[in-house]
């Protein structure tokens, strides 16, 4: 009687150390697969720029707010002058819409849709008088940006300057 | 004299070139540069004529002088006089050099791809390899738990060791590699500058 309650009181303590085991092991996996989800949704939240510029061949001027970009547009285009006309920054989650209203009924739209090596894969949209005009699918280098014109405005072209930044 | 250049490729490879059926094989098709010259009128009278006669019987090769039409044609309309004096060629040699950029590119990618897949693979093989005397739950428990950290961490090595490769792809590389472009337009050319690399996509609404 004496040794069936020893094996009792053994086999006890021996499921109750496999327990506490079983307890921390499965902690551990929760608090990695944790960190890890938190991780994928932190790198998902991407930045986005998009700047308005109009060119024109008017008294040559050269806009500030485009230091960056003015020796790039000098070297490609011919116009001599150009004006930034807004600049709105979009803070995205991958799949969500970016929306910035655009000079002539035009409105363009920002669809981040994922990060693959060091890339932002983006859907644009441009759309006038809400129909749409022009869509492209880019990869975006992370911290680059791209320039899509062509829209005549007030004797000159709309440029659209975008940028992408993710984490 | 300009001698005309036929692309050399595997002789099986053939395809249907008109619409009577007739085998076209790739073998006696041109390269892309020969049918460029062709339009630019670079090439002999003679070779002109043997090109045109090819072009008659081959929707591959009608493809390709289409193509190159459709970009001129771009070129010299509305789109051109936004930008500066350059001409078809230098545009042209921009696009070829971004085609190429991308292809090795993807080929290095490709590369950390499989240097991803064999760590990824030498983290199960120790995961399996493993000689724990711990019940079988804990062991296929705690083998996933050190996978998943494994993974992790081995992913972030990859990145690291990779980080001055990617900066040296990045300063060659296009800023936007243009996948697709669409919609209501009349004529759309893609270029990049030559400092940067800066894409830039120019349209013309219809």
């Amino acid at each position: 009687m004496a040794i069936y309650f020893k094996q009792t009181a053994t086999f006890r303590q021996s499921a109750n150390r496999h327990k506490k085991i079983l307890s921390a092991l499965f902690s551990m996996v929760f608090i990695i697969l944790l960190s890890v989800i938190s991780h994928e949704a932190e790198a998902a939240a991407i930045t986005s720029t998009v700047r308005v510029i109009h060119a024109t061949s008017d008294t040559p001027f050269m806009d500030p707010g485009l230091k960056d970009l003015g020796h790039e547009l000098q070297s490609v285009f011919k116009y001599t002058s150009y004006r930034l006309i807004s600049s709105r920054t979009l803070a995205m989650a991958e799949g969500s819409t970016g929306r910035v209203s655009l000079p002539g009924d035009r409105s363009l739209e920002l669809i981040p849709k994922g990060v693959e090596n060091n890339r932002i894969r983006f859907s644009i949209r441009i759309l006038k008088n809400d129909k749409q005009v022009f869509t492209t699918e880019i990869q975006l280098r992370n911290n680059s940006t791209i320039t899509i014109g062509g829209p005549d405005f007030k004797n000159g072209y709309l440029l659209f300057n975008i940028s992408g930044k993710t984490k | 004299m300009k001698e005309t250049n036929r692309i050399k490729k595997d002789s099986n490879e053939s395809l249907l070139c008109t619409d009577s059926g007739t085998l076209c094989n790739q073998e006696s098709c041109y390269d892309t540069m020969t049918i460029s010259s062709f339009i630019d009128g670079e090439i002999s009278p003679e070779e002109s004529e043997e090109v045109k006669n090819h072009l008659d019987n081959c929707p591959v090769c009608r493809q390709v002088v289409d193509h190159y039409l459709s970009f001129e044609k771009a070129l010299n309309s509305g789109i051109a006089s936004s930008f500066k004096d350059q001409d078809v060629k230098i545009l042209q040699n921009r696009i070829m050099a971004t085609h190429d950029l991308y292809a090795k590119k993807g080929a290095d990618l490709n590369g950390i791809q499989n240097k991803i897949r064999s760590k990824l693979h030498s983290i199960k093989d120790f995961a399996s390899s493993s000689i724990f005397s711990l019940p079988k739950i804990y062991l296929q428990i705690a083998s996933l738990a050190a996978i998943i950290i494994l993974s992790i961490t081995a992913l972030r090595d990859i990145t690291d060791v990779n980080a001055p490769m990617q900066s040296v792809m990045a300063q060659s590389s296009p800023s936007a590699i243009v996948t697709s472009v669409n919609g209501d337009i009349s004529s759309v050319i893609i270029l990049e500058t030559e400092d940067t690399h800066h894409t830039i996509i120019w349209y013309q609404e219809v």
